[in-house]
């Protein structure tokens, strides 16, 4: 069964078709990508599937359970974790304190017990930390874990974004462009990564222009372009997929490159 | 210093400063300022919650405040009930009056709540005025003394030391709200909405819980003010009181408990002291809030701990 | 029983007027600024206290008039030069906070500067009432009435027709775009304060005949005449004029025939209502956002 499904959706804002009747599924346990030109829809795509926007028709199921219109708090409690393209790092809070938050929904948190600091919140929270700072030895960011989010450097930001969003222990992961802005040691960095969080982890949607990025990484692919899908499936028939390479050579030919180059 | 050894810290210094504060007290105008201060300061602790961390405004808590004060003094006098019954009848009625306009009201994103608690609080304040039969009306009305668990309440030092530990563990409630799950999901929502509920924040119901719990703080020192001044007047509930405590709150520092007992203990204490200013009261108070939102924007205790290069609490 | 309906009809429709012209303050300075002012009912204040202590001084009563509504709009002015300005890094919160202090501190001046009774003033075309089929209206009503419409009339005309007017509505709009096009958006919210700052005066100055003025009469004022701004739906100006209409009426109307003790608590349930039940007010098209 597939773990999300989508079925016809459809997103306008203010007479704008931002996204026009997009239908697909993605199977469980794989690493999809989803590339397109800019504009063509991608980042409202995430916005529906995590209920940061409601759809203006459309059905969105998850695991089987329709999921349409739930708010983001409600998907999050599904399973569903993202990091964004504009970073939104908890800016005025510790970089263990963000990655606690990525565990609130594991953390004790009814009103008594934060209040009278129960055994059984301390003993959530002694963990919750440990969880913390295994990830954050993962990531490469232990040395920050004291430090305030906005002292570190924008590549270190990219990786606790993706921290954040793993210390929730997502069924799916959507991470929307996590290598833009980095440079090409960086961008490596990120790949290793992601490869090893993909290993025996969460079911990874991704969002990227680094077409070198994409097809070492992706199983899957969607291609969208004006809001439609225009083509999917596994990255070597993408890669020669006449329509897509027709997409990309119109108005893009730096990420044409990357294609050939895949 | 992590959170829990400066949340410590401060709360043996807040343990020893109310303890010896009576050493220094020469007559009972002391313990009475103190016992004010003391009651405002809960309030605020409670206010700050909401104001500091939730990032709402409430124009009304007075109205919380007379809530608890009237239904101890009504139901203990009137209806001859027992105090502590009085006390959580007033806790449930500002609690679920508080509920019931708090979870439509919050689920609007912006500054909704502080007008709907403005219109509510001076609903309330109109109440206590006209329903004469009930609450005397602008008169006020006699309530009598607290007797807490078959042991009276009486003389100054006896309440102080009520109010002191009541004071102390509200705060210690509060520390350990800001510190738990529930405080850093709202400092989360603080720093961007959106990304705390993609993890999961229910940010509407952790303002709601919030903003109850502030209602309910308000309630308890209402009950407190009401059995200690012996005689309640609806001025208690009016709409300049909730202003009177919001400024406590900014004045002393959003998103610092101790800063709001500064606020609360010396915007109660001044005017006591300063009575030959009784004329320009309003004009101290209404600079102090602009001047301080100008230059002191966090307020005055967290700016201090700022410049000692400490953690402010 | 009709003449009744008829008296509580024009009294609904006067004190109408008055909050409507207070609203047009809140909604006109919320539309470029995004502040809620709570100081507006200084300003209501201002005008009728500053024409009874200008007149008590000599002047006769227009020039009086004029020159309490110099007073208001200096007040506001500076209000927004001197304290929503500098403090607007502080956000919503810290701005609401601003100008209740701001309220509390010209109320405050006024208490010593002027002083703490009550005054009036002789009305515009004497207190003789006109009978209007079996109901007495005061001709004072009938100069609040003319004043209120001309001055709809007026914002109207400048809004929609004058260049200034359409730059400001840009400015508000879009602050950005405004500032390219060569408006700064500055001086626009400096001047909707000095505009919101004469509407109140003008207010203040024409409700002192019927109701008297106090140092401390901008405080119910201000917070009812922002009932009807939330009413109508807080920036829109044509929502500003019917909230406005809308407190009026059902307050004198509650006040006929259910209970005047509760006449002034009928602003604070509605705006607790349409808060509860139409957030966008009963005027008001501009989307809320839900969480």
């Amino acid at each position: 069964m597939s773990l999300l499904e989508v079925q016809h959706l459809a997103k306008s804002f203010g007479g704008v078709r931002a996204l026009d009747g997009v239908s697909f599924s993605l199977d469980a346990g794989r690493v999809h990508a989803l590339i397109g030109p800019n504009g063509a829809g991608k980042t409202t795509l995430f916005n529906l599937i995590t209920g940061m926007l409601a759809p203006t028709s459309g059905r969105i199921f998850f695991r089987g359970q329709e999921v349409t219109g739930l708010p983001p708090e409600a998907l999050a409690a599904l399973g569903i974790a993202r990091t964004f393209q504009n970073l939104q790092v908890f800016l005025d809070m510790t970089v263990r304190e963000n990655v606690l938050v990525g565990c609130h929904l594991r953390l004790e948190r009814r009103l008594h017990a934060c209040l009278l600091r129960t055994p059984s919140l301390r003993r959530a929270e002694r963990e919750a930390r440990e969880r913390a700072d295994r990830l954050l030895r993962e990531l490469g960011l232990d040395r920050y874990a004291e430090a305030r989010a906005d002292s570190l450097p924008y590549g270190a930001l990219k990786r606790l974004e993706i921290a954040r969003a793993l210390a929730a222990e997502p069924v799916l992961l959507l991470l929307d462009e996590p290598a833009a802005g980095c440079n090409e040691r960086e961008t490596a960095e990120i790949g290793e990564l992601l490869r090893s969080v993909a290993r025996g982890g969460p079911t990874v949607l991704l969002v990227e222009h680094d077409m070198r990025l994409v097809m070492n990484l992706a199983e899957h692919i969607l291609v969208l372009d004006h809001g439609r899908l225009l083509a999917e499936g596994p990255p070597e028939r993408i890669r020669r997929d006449p329509q897509v390479i027709e997409a990309y050579l119109g108005r893009h030919g730096q990420v044409t490159d990357g294609v050939a180059q895949g | 210093m992590d959170g829990a050894r400066s949340r410590l810290l401060g709360l043996a210094i807040l343990a020893l400063v109310l303890a010896g504060l009576p050493l220094t007290f020469t007559n009972s105008f002391w313990y009475d300022v103190a016992i004010h201060s003391g009651i405002s300061a809960i309030v605020c602790v409670g206010l700050n919650l909401l104001i500091g961390y939730a990032g709402q405004i409430s124009l009304g808590h007075a109205a919380f405040f007379g809530i608890g004060a009237y239904a101890s003094a009504i139901l203990t006098g009137s209806w001859r009930w027992p105090a502590e019954l009085a006390l959580l009848a007033g806790l449930a009625l500002s609690g679920g009056l508080a509920l019931l306009v708090a979870r439509p009201i919050l689920a609007l994103r912006g500054h909704y709540l502080a007008m709907a608690t403005l219109g509510l609080g001076i609903i309330v304040s109109i109440l206590l005025n006209q329903e004469i039969r009930l609450t005397g009306g602008p008169d006020g009305m006699p309530v009598p003394g607290l007797v807490l668990f078959g042991f009276p309440v009486r003389g100054p030092l006896v309440w102080y030391a009520l109010v002191a530990v009541s004071l102390f563990i509200v705060t210690l409630l509060a520390l350990h709200l800001v510190d738990s799950p529930i405080g850093r999901a709202l400092r989360a929502v603080h720093g961007s909405e959106l990304a705390a509920r993609a993890c999961g924040v229910d940010s509407t119901r952790l303002k709601v819980l919030v903003f109850v719990l502030s209602a309910m703080i308000a309630s308890y020192a209402g009950s407190l003010f009401a059995h200690f001044s012996g005689w309640l007047t609806p001025a208690e509930a009016e709409f300049m009181r909730s202003i009177e405590f919001v400024t406590m709150v900014v004045l002393g520092g959003m998103a610092s408990t101790f800063g709001a007992i500064v606020g609360a203990v010396v915007l109660t204490a001044l005017p006591q002291f300063l009575t030959v200013f009784h004329d320009y009261e309003h004009v101290v108070l209404g600079l102090a809030l602009v001047l301080g939102m100008i230059f002191l924007p966090r307020g005055v205790v967290p700016e201090l701990a700022r410049r000692l290069g400490w953690r402010a609490l | 029983m009709a003449g009744d309906l008829l008296q509580f009809l024009f009294a609904g429709i006067t004190v109408g007027a008055i909050y409507a012209l207070i609203a047009l303050g809140f909604s006109l300075v919320y539309s470029a600024s995004h502040v809620i002012n709570f100081a507006q009912g200084e300003f209501v204040m201002l005008g009728g206290m500053g024409t009874v202590f200008a007149a008590a001084a000599g002047l006769p009563l227009p020039i009086a008039a004029l020159a309490a509504l110099v007073l208001a709009v200096l007040a506001a002015m500076g209000l927004e030069r001197l304290a929503i300005h500098p403090a607007r890094d502080a956000g919503l919160t810290g701005l609401v906070i601003v100008t209740i202090g701001a309220s509390i501190l010209i109320r405050g001046l006024a208490g010593i500067v002027f002083d703490r009774n009550f005054h009036t003033l002789p009305a515009l075309s004497g207190d003789a009432p006109l009978l209007v089929a079996g109901a007495t209206l005061h001709p004072q009503a009938l100069w609040i009435l003319a004043a209120t419409l001309l001055v709809a009339l007026a914002l109207w005309l400048f809004f929609a027709r004058s260049l200034t007017g359409k730059a400001m509505l840009a400015a508000a709009v879009d602050p950005l775009a405004a500032e390219l096009a060569g408006i700064d958006p500055r001086r626009v919210v400096l001047w909707t304060f000095a505009l919101a700052g004469g509407l109140g005066a003008l207010a203040g100055f024409l409700v002192t005949p019927l109701a008297q003025t106090h140092f401390q009469i901008g405080v119910l004022l201000g917070l009812k005449g922002f009932a009807a701004a939330i009413v109508g739906g807080l920036g829109s100006a044509p929502g500003a004029m019917a909230g406005g209409l809308v407190i009026g009426l059902v307050e004198q109307l509650t006040a006929g025939y259910l209970s005047s003790a509760y006449k002034d608590a009928v602003a604070f349930v509605v705006i607790v209502l349409v808060l509860l039940l139409r957030p966008s007010g009963l005027f008001g098209t501009r989307a809320i956002e839900r969480v």
